[in-house]
């Protein structure tokens, strides 16, 4: 097994985002602030308690943290992807390579981990100068934020096996993931929602990585984490075997 | 010895219901200088991208020193080298670092002399530290080539290495291809440049519409090839010759240029005899692949 190579594309993988770290790691880290700006200057005061005794710029940390760790996680899996096809690189330098399926998949989504890694500990690190907390359940956190990170490196793996071109990656950015991370509990507590409404958010995957997330942090969340963690888990390993597979028969990479 | 590359009943049907390839048979031996021919759209490419496993096949099988492709993918790509025909450069790093990420995907850890060697054998050297972006066509495509020798493969497929490289750099690039297969490494190569094949090449196929037109060694090609070049300047105008012949007349009549039959050597010559009063020069050219290529692929003028 050549294991060497997994290391190579993994560490490729990880320095395309460092090179260009200030669009990558630097971006991400001067939204947090605007968000914190905004809420906590001017509207976070309004809002009030956010349950459990902890004040809503609290709840909110959590919340943008795993924004973070989603949106930047999925970027760099299918950017990659997706420039690859445009420029051409794919037969020589990823199809020609002496690497099975699940190396590939396995070297671009620890990539994304490590991406997604970073952006959550800066955006925590920087929330820690607005707001006053203690982590609360260290492996929780971290556990949750790698399955986290896992689970959108391995959706934009997909996205950028699925897409033709760079408006396709947008758009599944766009028009399903961002729409689904506003409304997975980053920015309010199911029971800050409209009465008929307060169910709602428990159809949609993302409440339950960023409610666990978020315990990880606070030590309090919406719901029972055993479950969570198994589906998260479930659904991470189902995802990689999906990459897998289109890898190996080329699905929308080999003609 | 198992041959370098086994392909056998090779058929490519694309998704868009191109026939590419239908029914390849090949054999390419260890240690030889193979080059694959054939005008566009004869299959050249997607033989040789089913070869490094970046195509699929539709059917057929294909073996790399033995092992098939079907069952051991990871091995067989370990064994070649390949350089696609499009060009395209991961735009993030620079020449060096782009040959140390490709060392490592084969499992090299530590490839900087061979690396050091591949830079000056193909005038990369002063470039080492520049962006891939900013390198010019030429310098480009010797970098994909240097890519596909970072693991020292065993068996090397170039498709169309030398399009728009210079001529000079051309020359230093086939010297150091000739000495790679001099140290035994197996080449295969596509090219548009058909006097490259015939001065490089052992044997040779010729593709056409997706069959082997012909394969052989480039001696045995040109030697049993059954046409000759002619051109005759004349002091007076004389009419086309008809039958065995074929050709076109130039300058009013005073120059005649085409091929004869070797068959009908006879005809050509008692008609030569016929007016050889008029002739004041007269050419019979040895044949060139290119000649060969142009009857097999039907282009001949």
């Amino acid at each position: 097994m050549n294991w060497y190579g997994n290391w190579a594309l993994f560490r490729r993988e990880c320095q395309r985002f460092l090179r260009v770290w200030l669009q990558t790691l630097g971006a991400p880290l001067i939204s947090a602030m605007l968000y914190f700006a905004i809420f906590g200057a001017a509207l976070g005061q309004r809002i009030g308690d956010a349950g459990h005794g902890f004040s809503y710029l609290q709840f909110l940390v959590p919340g943008l943290a795993a924004m973070g760790i989603i949106q930047h996680a999925f970027q760099n899996t299918s950017s990659s992807l997706i420039q690859m096809k445009y420029l051409g690189m794919l037969q020589a330098d990823l199809l020609a390579l002496p690497l099975n399926p699940a190396q590939i998949v396995l070297a671009f989504t620890a990539a994304a981990m490590v991406r997604g890694a970073l952006v959550g500990i800066g955006i925590l690190a920087i929330s820690r100068l607005f707001v006053e907390f203690t982590i609360a359940d260290p492996p929780l956190l971290i556990g949750s934020a790698l399955i986290m990170a896992a689970i959108f490196g391995l959706v934009g793996l997909l996205t950028g096996i699925w897409a033709k071109n760079f408006d396709q990656v947008a758009l599944v950015g766009n028009f399903i993931l961002t729409p689904m991370v506003y409304l997975g509990g980053v920015f309010f507590a199911n029971s800050m929602l409209p009465a008929g409404w307060q169910k709602a958010p428990l159809l949609n995957p993302i409440f339950y990585l960023v409610d666990l997330f978020r315990r990880g942090l606070l030590g309090a969340g919406q719901t029972p984490p055993e479950g969570a963690l198994i589906a998260v888990s479930l659904v991470m390993a189902a995802l990689f075997i999906v990459a897998m597979l289109l890898f190996r028969l080329g699905w929308r990479l080999k003609s | 010895m198992t041959p370098a590359l086994t392909i056998v009943g090779l058929a490519k049907r694309y998704q868009n219901g191109a026939d590419a390839l239908q029914g390849v048979d090949l054999e390419v031996g260890r240690g030889e200088f193979f080059a694959i021919l054939g005008p566009n759209g004869a299959g050249k490419s997607t033989l040789i991208n089913i070869v490094a496993q970046v195509v699929t096949k539709s059917s057929g099988h294909v073996t790399v020193f033995g092992l098939s492709i079907d069952k051991h993918p990871q091995r067989t790509r370990m064994l070649l080298g390949f350089t696609p025909q499009e060009i395209a450069l991961d735009p993030f790093f620079s020449v060096r670092e782009v040959l140390r990420h490709h060392s490592g995907y084969y499992g090299i850890t530590d490839n900087r002399a061979w690396i050091d060697e591949l830079l000056e054998r193909l005038d990369l050297a002063p470039h080492a530290d520049k962006n891939s972006k900013a390198l010019s066509g030429g310098m480009r495509r010797r970098l994909t080539i240097a890519k596909a020798l970072a693991h020292k493969p065993r068996l090397l497929i170039l498709d169309e290495p030398t399009a728009g490289v210079d001529v000079a750099l051309r020359h230093s690039l086939w010297a150091f291809v000739r000495e790679l297969h001099r140290n035994g490494t197996t080449i295969i190569l596509t090219t548009h440049y058909i006097e490259e094949a015939q001065e490089l090449a052992e044997r040779v196929a010729i593709l056409r519409a997706g069959q082997v037109a012909a394969c052989d060694r480039t001696n045995a090609l040109l030697a049993s090839f059954g046409y000759r070049r002619f051109a005759i300047e004349l002091r007076a105008a004389v009419p086309f010759p008809a039958g065995f012949a074929s050709g076109s007349t130039e300058a009013q009549g005073r120059r005649i240029v085409g091929e004869f039959a070797v068959g009908r050597g006879q005809e050509f010559f008692s008609w030569l005899g016929g007016i050889a009063d008029k002739v004041v020069d007269l050419r019979i050219d040895q044949p060139r692949l290119e000649d060969v290529f142009l009857h097999l692929t039907g282009k001949q003028t």
